[in-house]
């Protein structure tokens, strides 16, 4: 063989690889170099996102699953899963008839208004209630504002500068196994940036909901305040959702510059599974925010309803000093699922404060935990944290189980944690009962109770699903 | 069998946050009987008008020993193989059962049915260790039967130069309607390590009151395991540590409710000085069908200094509905608002620190009922406050 020839097969692409260039909408099952290296190449990404992918992918294989977490399934096949299909455009409905009568009396019970179950339900809506018309005015206003809020797709093509500054800054993609699996293979997500200075003209949830469409299992958001700058997002929704991948591993980054806040609120309800626990959603979740700069704020609040396993743990990084981390929880879990659920607060900068509330409430074979860790480092001079986590039990198959941790690392930190695990007291109930409530309704005003400091917590419109959502998960689990 | 203990791997389950320095190095080889023995007069916190029993570098001394039983109770050496008596550890907590396979003699205490003792059982566990680093393992039983009352105090005490560790297993068996009070003292020297776990069962409606005051070592480690399994069983678990210098504090609980109407209270304090370091784990688990259970686990931390560490991990598991259950943490220092108050009242500064370091320990030395001896650890701890010395100084 002449130098010529080893020359030649050096210079040739890589044949055996993936040729199948054609616009298949799908891939073959498994996780490789060359899918993650496709996933990337059918994004049009640019070479910093392809080595980012690879490098996370890589380390990937050098991690084990995680164990440590209060939840049973059975193994995942990382290797039977497709890690890429391109959107299928769903079918269209030509009314609410057509919807699944289930989903319908959902909507009826939340009081979602008619037009936007449409949307939800993908019925096809008339001019009136346009999506994409209101969505354009949606853009038109948050573009006047110079707020960048796009698919994270976009957001690599449009502001290449903006991802690579910070994308990992918050969960670096060696952070944990379901991370780092996100890092190399996730589909798309949100982007947004809200620059110096600039308070988001609206409730992003808002137009998020109207927006909602298929993310993929992968999905990835990155949220960027700049200094000063106020934003407030909700993801997810009341509405039932389904979805056929089983699992889900999201990334969420925050990062919130000097005095700038961040309010990141989430409902999740997605499939948990029928009664017996057939089914259902893996909800294996990074959230974490970085208050990079002093008096920095970031606020966490989360109501899980929904899937069979959650892990998730909405962590706040307190790294400007007097920055403010909030996490604000209600887990539910009823019939089979099992939340393993918390937050962690790391107290770096000098006089942090964060506040911890969290409440479980378990029913049937239902298993929640909170996990939590307030850590002060040996710089956090005068840091506080208030903790409360109450557990409520419905029923005697299901378990609450709380593991708080407290690490401090500087004497002059002051920390409190307080948990309660009790059930519904026998007076209260019979109190609503003989007032003529029955025995359903009265939990469910009870659990209501229960939930309340967190509800508060929530954008109005979204308190008041809340409250329903957790009456219809409820059901069944009384009497 | 060797008889060095194998330490468990640093990152496994509660030993992630134990610093094990103090317990590798130095090399511990297995204890000897000392040259010549060391009279425990003023060198052991207790009265002696306890019945008293010792236990030098593991091994029974007959010389120290302080017997004047009455009928049914019964303070014995436990000799030989620990298994002939049973009383194997049920779960292998810390390095008990390391504890309990190499150890070559104990103590065995048994109160007979209806048998009130008249004083407190005394079971001194000394660690002399003149030239070179040792280690000495050491088994105690006790074992109450039906409607039995007891008070067990084991006090743990090192002399000598070279560094010497201490490693118990110690299991408390108590029948229906049995009554146990159980304190361990500990106040090694400088150079003492001890290692210690405790495995209770409870039967029905038996009470067990078992606290740890620790004023003094380099390192001392516990792991109770203690089982409810008798219905309306009551525990009480706590513990005063006061840590100074490099002093390590590692405090491992795991009570597990089995049976209806159990009650526990846990309350660890600790109060950190210099560089100390402290660890707290405290897990109560309600097995299914625990109903009625009542338990609570606090751990609260006061830390004087600005290179003290503590670590708090109170943790449930439930899995029964009508419980009531409660845990809380707190860490923190002295409220700059009450030293003001007292410093308004013309108390000084040192007097007004030293008042509050007090309160906030002598809350567990009142819950011992034995007079002479919540005078002695009262005293014990004036003379561990960090101010008390500065003040003779």
């Amino acid at each position: 063989m002449t130098n010529q020839d080893v020359k030649d097969i050096a210079g040739q692409e890589y044949k055996y690889g993936f040729v199948s260039d054609v616009e298949a909408d799908q891939i073959p099952k498994g996780l490789s170099e060359d899918v993650v290296r496709l996933i990337s190449r059918k994004k049009e990404e640019p070479s910093f996102m392809t080595e980012w992918r690879l490098k996370a992918y890589r380390h990937w294989l050098t991690m084990k699953e995680p164990t440590w977490a209060e939840v049973h399934y059975p193994k995942i096949d990382y290797n039977g899963i497709i890690y890429y299909s391109a959107p299928k455009p769903k079918k269209k409905l030509s009314s609410m008839d057509e919807v699944d009568p289930e989903v319908r009396a959902t909507f009826e019970k939340l009081g979602i208004p008619l037009e936007e179950q449409k949307m939800l339900a993908n019925v096809a809506v008339d001019a009136v209630f346009d999506s994409v018309s209101v969505a354009t005015t949606f853009k038109k206003t948050l573009a006047e504002a110079g707020v960048i809020f796009c698919s994270f797709s976009e957001a690599v093509r449009e502001h290449p500068e903006l991802v690579e500054k910070y994308l990992g800054s918050v969960v670096p993609y060696t952070d944990n196994f379901f991370a780092t699996l996100n890092s190399a293979v996730f589909s798309d997500g949100s982007f947004c940036y809200v620059p110096k200075g600039v308070k988001c003209p609206m409730e992003l949830s808002t137009y998020f909901r109207i927006n909602a469409k298929e993310t993929g299992q992968f999905e990835r958001t990155l949220l960027i305040a700049d200094e000063g700058a106020q934003v407030s997002y909700l993801e997810g929704c009341t509405a039932p959702m389904r979805d056929e991948n089983q699992l889900h591993a999201a990334v969420v980054e925050l990062v919130a510059m000097g005095d700038a806040q961040i309010k990141y609120s989430t409902i999740q309800n997605w499939y948990p599974g029928d009664k017996n626990g057939k089914g259902g959603i893996f909800n294996f979740v990074t959230k974490r925010g970085k208050c990079a700069g002093p008096r920095a704020k970031i606020s966490w609040t989360q109501v899980e309803t929904g899937s069979a396993i959650t892990w998730k743990y909405p962590s706040c990084l307190l790294l400007g000093d007097e920055s403010v981390g909030e996490f604000y929880s209600v887990a539910l879990a009823n019939h089979r699922q099992q939340a393993d659920t918390g937050t962690k607060m790391i107290h770096v900068g000098r006089n942090t404060r964060s506040t911890i509330v969290s409440k479980g409430i378990s029913a049937g074979h239902g298993q929640n935990s909170y996990r939590g860790l307030v850590k002060i480092a040996p710089s956090a001079e005068g840091a506080r944290n208030y903790s409360q986590c109450d557990s409520l039990l419905l029923g005697d198959k299901c378990g609450a189980h709380t593991f708080p941790s407290l690490e401090v690392g500087n004497s002059s930190a002051t920390l409190e944690h307080e948990a309660s695990t009790s059930k519904i007291g026998e007076d209260q109930l019979f109190y609503l009962r003989q007032r003529g409530l029955s025995a359903e309704d009265a939990v469910g005003m009870i659990v209501n109770g229960f939930c309340r400091q967190v509800f508060n917590e929530l954008p109005l419109e979204f308190a008041v699903e809340a409250h329903k959502l957790m009456n219809i998960s409820l059901e069944g689990s009384v009497g | 069998m060797s008889e060095s203990a194998v330490l468990p791997d640093a990152r496994s389950p509660g030993w992630r946050f134990t610093p094990q320095d103090a317990l590798t190095r130095p090399r511990f080889a297995p204890a000897a009987p000392p040259a010549a023995l060391t009279p425990l007069a003023g060198r052991v916190l207790c009265p002696v008008g306890f019945h008293r029993v010792a236990l030098v570098n593991g091994r029974w001394e007959s010389a120290h020993a302080l017997l004047d039983l009455p009928a049914g109770i019964r303070v014995e050496s436990w000799r030989g193989e620990g298994g002939a008596r049973g009383g194997a550890p049920a779960a292998a907590a810390g390095l008990g059962d390391q504890a309990f396979a190499c150890a070559r003699d104990g103590v065995v205490v048994t109160v007979a049915a209806k048998v009130r003792a008249d004083r407190p059982i005394h079971i001194v566990h000394v660690a002399d260790a003149a030239d070179r680093a040792q280690i000495s393992h050491a088994r105690v039983m006790i074992r109450l039967e039906r409607g039995a009352r007891a008070e067990v105090i084991e006090e743990f005490v090192s002399f000598g130069e070279a560094p010497s560790w201490k490693n118990v297993f110690a299991r408390a068996d108590l029948d229906e309607d049995a009554e146990l009070v159980h304190y361990r003292v500990l106040h090694d020297a400088a150079q003492g390590r001890t290692t210690y776990a405790l495995d209770a069962e409870l039967g029905a409606r038996a009470r067990c009151e078992s606290f740890l005051f620790q004023l003094g070592g380099a390192f001392a480690r516990e792991d109770l395991h203690a089982r409810l399994s008798g219905e309306g069983a009551q525990l009480g678990l706590g513990g005063l540590s006061l840590l100074r210098a490099g002093e390590v504090a590692d405090a491992h609980a795991v009570v597990e409710h089995s049976a209806v109407g159990g009650r526990t209270r846990h309350l660890h304090k600790a109060v950190l000085d210099e560089s100390s370091r402290f660890v707290f784990e405290g897990l109560i688990h309600v097995h299914p069908g625990a109903q009625k259970t009542d338990a609570q686990v606090y751990n609260r931390n006061l830390i004087l200094s600005e290179t003290a560490r503590v670590h708090s991990d109170p943790e449930f598991r439930i899995f029964a509905d009508d419980v009531s259950c409660r845990h809380g943490g707190a860490i923190g220092r002295l409220s700059a608002e009450s030293l003001f108050y007292l410093r308004s009242r013309g108390v000084d500064e040192a007097e007004a620190r030293r008042m509050l370091v007090y309160a906030f320990g002598a809350e567990m030395i009142e819950r011992v009922g034995q007079e002479s001896l919540r005078e002695a650890l009262s005293a014990a701890l004036r003379e561990r406050m960090p101010e008390g010395r500065e003040a003779r100084a």
